[in-house]
């Protein structure tokens, strides 16, 4: 009670906790995303492309508790992002559930060789999107 | 410490009688105690009798002799007057006692002077015949008499009767006690003998079904394992011999011990580690490294239960054969929220089902054929000998940039998919996804792939087309009737020359014809009602070869504005709309150029959508131009999904990549909600006379 009080608005480290990234070209899917994720009390911020999503992730002041990515996007694809970030030890310690359309399973291995957390389809159910999110970034839903 | 004397030992002994024996001791015993008690008692009371009889005797005989005396004084003064109410007075007590039966006295010779109650009958005589002071002794009675003398002279006698009753009473209590003693010994010794009959009779009894029991245990034990074998062995038969294996695994990976033999029959020998996905990756190592992701990810349980397991592998191969995965999460309670306790794996060899149904669906894509070119042979053979082309330059041509490999296939696929040949469709779809992925070029085990997926369309095609070559021509009725006009009217021979040398070009109707057949076809696999076709085409004949390519690219705007343009009936019902969309397909000939219109009325094109795609491209996206530019770049769809008909945007780049080649351009007109209309521009380099008669 009294810790909430003290904390400046719309920052400090409750923030960090809650916040998810969500990377999708289609605003869309991320604005469904954003309204599956938000009642239950996650922070949701956008990136349309592959490249600012892994901007966001490489910036050090965005702290992500979680990242939602997509497959298929052009420029850089959900993949070659993910692999990268597996190469910078920095970023590696965020969860990543990949959302996409995309079924194949070459491309699901090569996710979770990259330390992919989940892989969820669209069109997603999003009982199932809160679900796994919860099991990824717990946080009291006050 | 008490404990350890409960050892079987203690239990032998007794284990060592027999209950029979035990019965028989038992019985003896009893009857033997019943019998000491008897004789015990008999003899106790003998005993009491032998101490208390002669007492009894000896005081009724002292009685009866001394009683007879003790009157015979008391009676002196009575007798001496011969008085009888003195002489009963003086008898006194005797009167009273019970067991005194009489008392007489009697005058010197004889007569009664007094008597108490009544000596027997003829007993009176018999004892005075005895001597004064003896006992006279019968069963009945004791008797005795006694002078009664005043100073030495006979006044009278006295004798006294005394009853043996008590005597004799006692004795038959005696032999009384003696008869219920025997008699309670008796009884007790037969009740005893049934009681322990009884007890030991039921022991007995429950021992020999327990010795019967025993001695048919082990029968009946190898009789159960008998039964317990058989079943097991039909249980394995059925294991083994159905097309299904069945795997346990634990949410580790680790295989329990119990699965079907026949997997081992498929995939070999089982790893040491016991890990199944090591024994699936021997035999197909994509399938079994997915699984073994898959089951990682079952295990983390992020994704709920029924989600992640969807995810693991669905089909594996072996040694030429080909198997179906299923699986069944195994959780406490069955229900799938709980924690995964087990995941039973069902492998199924389903390698003869796919063979049945790759040839049903070759009759199918065979028949279907065989319509397509009864309709339309030329068309047909058109398309045949373009795919060969494709094929060809597939094969052989290894120095292509992939991105062209990838526009061929989809070509390929597109073409393929109007004249229904799903088989080809799939494997092209296949191969282009995986271009997709990683944009390197086609492998040769994907061109081994595409060769013989072919191979065997061709040799259907073949079958269908025999070996004739591309040479007949095509003259409508519109053809006939202009010449024989021309005939009629005499025209001049450069002129009849002339139009004649316009039959060796195709006629442009008939290419409409087939988009026309292509869209409605594309609107029936789409669920879409069936799409209006209205063509223009009259007279327009184009050179058959130089424009192949174009038309075949074609199939991608007809294909997009089917799929993309064209709403569903709902959506156009709101709109104001008919149900069914209108394709306008129109050609003509504006001088030296061959104008092509191919018109929806469908949704337009979202170009503010199209912007967004092309500003995440990193393309111009600031005017019209930049956007019509952007409408035919690789990869640009406005599209979410991807499907087998259209959406990956390698299409339009097709149809841009076939109107350059040709020197011409295209012109896009699409306003939001009345449709869309591409407008190409191709020179035609068509004879004088078309262009006569076309103007």
């Amino acid at each position: 009670m009294s810790s909430s009080l003290v904390l400046p608005e719309g920052g400090g480290a409750a923030a960090k906790l809650r916040r998810v990234l969500v990377i999708d070209d289609s605003p869309a899917v991320r604005s469904e995303v954003r309204a599956t994720l938000a009642p239950a009390g996650y922070e949701v911020i956008e990136a349309a492309d592959g490249v600012s999503g892994a901007a966001a992730i490489s910036d050090g002041a965005t702290e992500l508790g979680l990242v939602i990515c997509d497959v298929n996007m052009p420029q850089l694809t959900g993949i070659e992002l993910l692999e990268s970030l597996a190469q910078s030890a920095s970023s590696r310690s965020v969860p990543i559930l990949m959302l996409t359309s995309e079924g194949r399973p070459s491309l699901m291995q090569r996710a979770r060789r990259a330390g992919a957390k989940g892989w969820l389809l669209k069109p997603f159910n999003p009982a199932v999107l809160l679900t796994a999110v919860r099991k990824l970034l717990p946080i009291d839903p006050s | 410490m008490n404990q350890t004397s409960q050892d079987p030992g203690a239990k032998s002994g007794l284990d060592s009688i027999s209950i029979p024996t035990l019965r028989r001791w038992l019985s003896v015993a009893l009857a033997m105690a019943v019998l000491a008690y008897t004789a015990g008692v008999f003899l106790l009371v003998q005993q009491i009798f032998n101490n208390f009889g002669p007492g009894v005797h000896a005081d009724l005989e002292w009685r009866t002799v001394h009683g007879a005396q003790q009157l015979a004084r008391a009676a002196e003064l009575g007798l001496a007057v011969a008085d009888s109410a003195v002489v009963l007075e003086s008898f006194g007590d005797f009167r009273s006692s019970e067991d005194v039966i009489a008392i007489v006295a009697t005058s010197p010779s004889g007569g009664v002077v007094a008597q108490h109650g009544l000596p027997p009958a003829g007993s009176l005589s018999a004892v005075f015949a005895l001597k004064p002071d003896e006992l006279h002794q019968t069963p009945e009675y004791f008797a005795s008499w006694s002078p009664v003398s005043i100073e030495g002279a006979e006044v009278g006698r006295v004798a006294m009767f005394v009853s043996t009753r008590r005597l004799t009473g006692s004795q038959r209590l005696l032999k009384r006690v003696e008869l219920v003693t025997a008699g309670s010994g008796g009884i007790g010794l037969v009740l005893g003998l049934v009681v322990l009959g009884f007890f030991t009779g039921a022991v007995i009894k429950r021992d020999a079904a327990l010795a019967h029991y025993a001695a048919t245990l082990e029968d009946k034990v190898a009789q159960r394992t008998q039964e317990l074998n058989h079943r097991n062995r039909s249980m394995r038969l059925v294991l083994d011999n159905v097309s299904q294996g069945f795997i346990t695994i634990k949410p580790s990976g680790v295989m329990e011990s119990e699965r079907s033999a026949v997997v081992e029959r498929w995939l070999g020998p089982p790893p040491l580690s016991g890990d199944l996905a090591e024994w699936l990756e021997r035999a197909d190592d994509e399938a079994g490294s997915w699984f073994r992701i898959g089951v990682e990810a079952v295990r983390d349980g992020i994704l709920p239960l029924e989600v992640s397991v969807d995810q693991l592998p669905k089909r594996m191969q072996s040694d030429g054969r080909t198997f179906r995965l299923d699986y069944i999460p195994i959780t406490s309670t069955g229900a799938l929220d709980e924690p995964l306790q087990n995941l039973l794996v069902v492998i199924t060899d389903i390698t003869d089902e796919l063979a049945r149904e790759r040839f049903e669906r070759e009759q199918r894509e065979m028949a279907q054929m065989f319509q397509l070119v009864s309709a339309d042979r030329p068309g047909f053979m058109r398309f045949f000998s373009e795919a060969e082309k494709i094929i060809h330059q597939l094969m052989n041509d290894h120095d292509h940039p992939p991105q062209v490999q990838k526009r061929l296939i989809h070509t390929l696929k597109g073409n393929c998919g109007l004249y229904r040949l799903v088989s080809m469709v799939e494997v092209c779809h296949q191969i282009e996804s995986r271009m997709e992925d990683d944009r390197t070029p086609l492998t040769d085990a994907e061109r081994e792939v595409i060769r013989k997926a072919w191979t065997r369309v061709a040799a259907q095609a073949r079958s269908l087309i025999g070996d004739e070559t591309d040479d007949a021509m095509e003259i409508d009725r519109e053809d006939y009737t202009e010449i024989v006009t021309l005939v009629a009217e005499r025209a001049a021979h450069e002129r009849l020359a002339a139009t004649l040398r316009t039959w060796k070009l195709e006629p442009v109707s008939l290419r409409l014809r087939r988009l026309g057949a292509q869209a409605r076809y594309l609107a029936e696999r789409l669920g879409k009602p069936a799409v209006q076709i209205v063509m223009t085409a009259r007279g327009v004949r184009l050179d058959s070869e130089r424009f192949d390519g174009f038309w075949s690219s074609l199939a991608h705007v007809v294909r997009n504005a089917v799929d993309h343009g064209i709403e569903t009936p709902d959506v156009r019902r709101a709109g104001g709309k008919a149900d069914a969309g209108t394709l306008a397909l129109a050609a003509r000939i504006e001088e030296a150029t061959f104008v092509l219109q191919i018109t929806d009325d469908g949704a337009g094109i979202n170009w503010t959508r199209l912007a967004e795609k092309a500003a995440a491209q990193g393309l111009p996206h600031a005017t019209h131009a930049d956007l019509v530019e952007a409408l035919f770049a690789d990869g640009v769809s406005t599209k979410e999904e991807v499907t087998q008909i259209s959406g990956r945007g390698v299409g339009m780049a097709a149809v841009r990549s076939a109107v350059l080649a040709m020197g011409g351009r295209v012109l896009v007109n699409s306003e939001p909600g009345q449709g869309t209309s591409f407008e190409f521009r191709l020179p035609a380099h068509v004879p004088q006379l078309q262009k006569e008669r076309a103007a």
